[in-house]
């Protein structure tokens, strides 16, 4: 019972943690890697925001997000717009902005302790187990961010205009849809998903400047295995990655009880390559 | 060239992801970036497109990439200058343990300065530190002590032992006495008798976890089985087969370990594991993060049960990352540079604290640990002791053992059964940080505890 | 002037440093249904190209319905009434049938209007709405093509732009398609422009026809003068 709980929640963290990341690689046909830098951006304005001006971890949170969004904007315009053809630039500014990001947290991180405050405190008993009230906060928001991005990307009209973006880019220009609008959108909404995730995170487990790396990895492995142009299949390799990641620790102990999720991710994706619901499951 | 660039992108990118611990190399990328900035000014040339750039800020306390100050003391007129080396990474994924070192070395080294020099058989001399980055990566240390030698100097303190027993052969070819900060030595050869120069002015993780014991004996009543929780660092059989010998020696039951990896994102299983064990405490080496993510864990289960982190941190470190609501039951060995507290300390910790508070801000003092300060104090008495600044007479006179002065109060020189090597390493005082929700700032300073290392 | 809907005058695009359109100008009555025909490398796709604002114009105006065009971007000169079913189809070929229509009518707000239009394009296509629900990408070619002109059709274009709609078609297919762009024209008065590399559908549906060689037009006229018409000739049917 204990492990259902434990898959769920965890599933849906890292659901919130892809969410961005899996909104630009669907709809804009990108590989962010920037995410994991950006999602640690968002971790460490909310912090700034909450230890030096006091500002209350909700409100700093939605600060963050707003600030990132913005930075989406400005990325779609000056990196994935002019430079959507060429992916060899893509790479090379993402790397660039990674290490910049990277390297500014290695300054910033010191001897002391950065936590954001918690989103949540307490316990709640659930079927004979307690579950930290922290935690069923992240998944709540969680679940709902999950829903409300299926929701647009499902039955809007918005979202209907993302994935004809997505899937042919003249096609959508002539049917009248602003291309660049919808893009800049795709990009606000994802990375300002990722600052929201961030916050989260650096509230459960505390800032750190390889923080984007570790979520990054399981974020790569969770978008690639639903397979490109499925959000609704990340609902389900979500869950997955939540329970093997519950599972394995409690059967292996040490650094093998996180590599081998892992390495089963790997052999699946050489399995399918192209996802297991890219383009296939529908709701 | 291109095509090069992007295939060394993306191994960096591969290993970089499957990071086992272990964080982006830096010493490439900052190669690498310097390419992406060359391409990148040619791209703004063509495109009049300038990519988003994160303002550099570097807060005040970011200690200086440099060698350390020149000692603004006055200087006897017979002194002479004795070089130091300190080899830490002061950079990369280690730089977070490393900088207190930095901090505290350089601290300590302008204290003496400072007060007069160190007079050693008859000279006074001043300590001129001579320091180099290991940047978190081996190649790079292995650099850094290659420098060191070439730049002429005999003593070097240096960071924990995992780093640099692999690049202790540096040292011990040019006959360069070398003290870790810190040790864990289980199975990592370097305080050998292979390595006849190398030595630490610590108790190693060994005699914290002793330490841990002692504490829990004194303050715990309660308590009688005990959980080993730590991260993976290859050697935890090692150290549980010691842990069940300690255990014993101490009136204590050993009835689980519950290992985790360097960089799991949820802790929810491995504390599940731990409160399965049905111990009354867990006792492990754990990072303050790590060892706060977990006590949030365990107490998110509904669990009491006794954290007893054998890390030289403030206690309040561990609490900010568990959360005010699990922050009870437990204590580290860590020190308290609060005011209040100062009148346990030694006089010489506290004028350290505040020389390193000046130097380099308020947060460098509120972690303030002195390992590698004290490894330095150590390193320096054995030299009065040996009456000569030649590295084999001071390891020699480090060898013969006996009492010694450190940081945190009077200490024993030991090792021989603890490590394997013949007094190599010391026995000192252990801070007791004792969380308590009713206490100021939610903690209070026990007391110093005594540790032999046998 | 106000005769015709779409007046392009002295049309020049550039890539780069060559020239892909030298000197293009062209005009399609309203109501009328005129062609563009043209052996591969042309520039008939890169006129409709840059019409639409697609690919940038050199130089050279576009007119519709009298107003100046020329500068407006693609998704505002698909709200002023011009659409265009472009070469390669460019369907959403993992999205339904259905919401490849529903896309079609993106700009538009008239809930029933849409509602007709779609009864409209079923009844054009019957085909389509047998497979509403079918994904775009999994539909044969001819299926395809039908399903590109009924989502064109779906902005309720004044203009209609088809660009070479029998590439990769059987010729009972093509015929079905010229049958259905002369209904089009007949029962809503749509302006249809054609372009075409299909001499055989050109002819047998336009009134007029530009001829183009190499970015410049060799010859225009109503479809009888071009069909006799030696330059033509020469250059289609080698005579």
């Amino acid at each position: 019972m204990n492990i259902l709980i434990n898959t769920l929640v965890l599933g849906i963290m890292y659901i919130l943690a892809s969410l961005g990341f899996a909104f630009i690689f669907n709809m804009l046909g990108t590989i962010n890697l920037a995410h994991g830098a950006l999602y640690m951006v968002g971790a460490y304005l909310c912090y700034y925001l909450c230890a030096m001006a006091g500002v209350n971890q909700w409100i700093a949170m939605v600060i963050a997000a707003i600030v990132l969004a913005g930075v989406g904007l400005l990325l779609e315009k000056v990196m994935f717009r002019p430079f959507l053809t060429n992916f060899d630039r893509i790479v090379m500014i993402s790397v660039g902005l990674i290490t910049i990001g990277q390297t500014i947290a290695n300054i910033l991180t010191g001897n002391k302790a950065m936590v954001i405050p918690s989103y949540g405190s307490g316990l709640t008993k659930i079927a004979g187990t307690s579950i930290s009230n922290e935690r069923l906060v992240t998944f709540g928001v969680g679940l709902v961010l999950l829903l409300a991005a299926l929701y647009i990307v499902n039955y809007t009209a918005l979202g209907r205009q993302m994935e004809a973006v997505s899937q042919d880019r003249l096609g959508a220009a002539l049917q009248g849809i602003n291309i660049n609008r919808v893009s800049a959108i795709v990009c606000a909404i994802g990375i300002a998903l990722a600052a929201v995730a961030g916050c989260f995170m650096g509230a459960y487990l505390g800032l750190s400047s390889n923080m984007g790396d570790t979520m990054n990895l399981r974020i790569l492995m969770l978008v690639m295995l639903a397979g490109a142009g499925s959000m609704n299949g990340i609902l389900i390799t979500g869950t997955v990655m939540g329970f093997l990641d519950t599972i394995f620790p409690l059967y292996f102990a040490g650094n093998a009880g996180s590599a081998i999720p892992i390495a089963i991710v790997v052999v699946l994706l050489l399995i399918k390559p192209e996802g297991f619901f890219g383009h296939e499951l529908k709701m | 060239m291109k095509k090069i660039l992007i295939f060394v992108l993306a191994v960096v990118m591969v290993l970089s992801l499957c990071g086992c611990g272990a964080s982006v190399d830096t010493a490439k990328l900052d190669e690498i970036l310097a390419s992406v900035q060359a391409i990148q000014a040619t791209l703004d040339s063509m495109s009049a497109a300038a990519p988003a750039e994160a303002p550099a800020e570097a807060p005040a306390e970011a200690p200086a990439e440099e060698p350390a100050e020149e000692p603004a003391a006055e200087a006897p007129a017979d002194a002479e200058t004795l070089k130091i080396g300190l080899m830490v990474n002061t950079t990369g994924w280690f730089a977070g343990v490393d900088t207190p070192n930095f901090n505290e070395f350089n601290a300590m080294v302008d204290y003496i300065n400072q007060n007069g020099g160190w007079e050693v058989g008859g000279t006074t001399y001043m300590l001129e530190p001579v320091f180099v980055d290991g940047q978190s990566d081996d190649a790079a240390l292995r650099t850094a002590a290659m420098s060191l030698v070439d730049a002429g100097v005999k003593f070097v303190v240096e960071t924990n032992d995992f780093w640099v027993f692999k690049c202790a052969d540096v040292f011990e070819d040019e006959g360069v006495l070398h003290a870790s900060a810190y040790c864990v030595s289980n199975n990592i050869p370097y305080l050998i008798p292979d390595n006849p120069l190398a030595f630490t002015g610590s108790n190693g993780s060994i005699g914290d976890l002793q330490a841990c014991f002692a504490v829990l004996k004194e303050y715990y009543p309660d308590v009688h089985t005990v959980a080993y929780a730590n991260d993976d660092n290859g050697s935890t059989d090692e150290t549980y087969a010691l842990l069940e010998q300690m255990a014993e020696e101490n009136g204590f039951e050993m009835v689980g370990q519950v290992i985790y990896p360097g960089d799991t994102t949820d802790y929810s299983s491995y504390a599940q594991q731990l409160v399965d064990t049905g111990a009354d405490a867990f006792m492990g080496n754990g990072s303050p993060d790590a060892y706060g993510a977990v006590l949030k864990a365990v107490r998110s289960l509904g669990d009491d049960m006794v954290m007893a982190c054998a890390q030289g941190k403030p206690v309040s470190m561990v609490m900010e990352y568990a959360g005010a609501d699990a922050s009870y039951n437990g204590f580290t060995i860590g020190t308290s540079t609060r005011a209040s507290d100062a009148d346990r300390n030694t006089d010489l910790f506290n004028d350290l604290v505040a020389v390193v508070r000046e130097k380099y801000g308020d947060d460098a003092a509120g972690t303030f640990d002195g390992a590698a300060a004290n490894t330095l104090y150590v390193m320096l008495q054995m030299m009065q002791r040996a009456g000569s600044v030649d590295p084999e007479a001071v390891a020699a006179a480090w060898e013969e053992g006996g009492d010694v002065d450190s940081l945190y109060g009077p200490a024993t020189i030991g090792g021989s059964e603890t490590y394997g090597s013949d007094n190599h390493a010391i026995g000192h005082p252990r801070p007791v940080s004792i969380m308590d929700p009713e206490a100021e700032d939610g903690w209070y300073f026990a007391d110093w505890i005594q540790v032999n290392v046998p | 002037m106000s005769e015709n809907i779409l007046e392009i005058k002295n049309l020049k695009v550039m890539f780069g440093k060559s020239i892909a359109i030298h000197d293009i100008s062209l005009k399609v009555p309203k109501g009328g249904i005129v062609t563009v025909i043209g052996s591969n490398g042309a520039g008939k796709s890169t006129t409709l190209n840059a019409m639409m604002s697609i690919v940038k114009k050199t130089a050279g105006t576009v007119f519709f319905n009298g107003e100046d065009i020329t500068n407006e971007p693609t998704q505002n000169i698909v709200q002023k009434g011009i659409a265009l079913a472009p070469e390669g189809r460019h369907l959403f070929p993992y999205l339904t049938v259905q919401k490849n229509l529903i896309l079609g009518a993106t700009q538009r707000k008239d809930k029933d209007g849409i509602a007709r239009d779609m009864e409209f394009v079923f009844e054009l296509f019957p085909i389509l709405k047998d497979r509403l629900k079918q994904k775009a990408g999994t539909m044969s070619g001819g299926q395809q093509q039908m399903l590109a002109i009924a989502r064109a059709l779906m902005a309720d274009p004044k203009l209609l732009c088809l660009d070479e709609p029998s590439l990769g078609l059987a010729p009972v297919v093509i015929d079905d398609i010229g049958e259905k762009i002369r209904e089009i024209n007949k029962t809503r008065g749509t302006s249809i422009l054609l372009v075409e590399q299909n001499v055989h559908l050109a002819f047998g549906t336009a009134q007029y026809c530009y001829a183009l060689q190499v970015g410049n037009v060799v010859a225009e006229g109503t479809t009888e003068a071009i069909r006799s018409d030696d330059v033509v000739k020469r250059a289609y049917f080698g005579g």
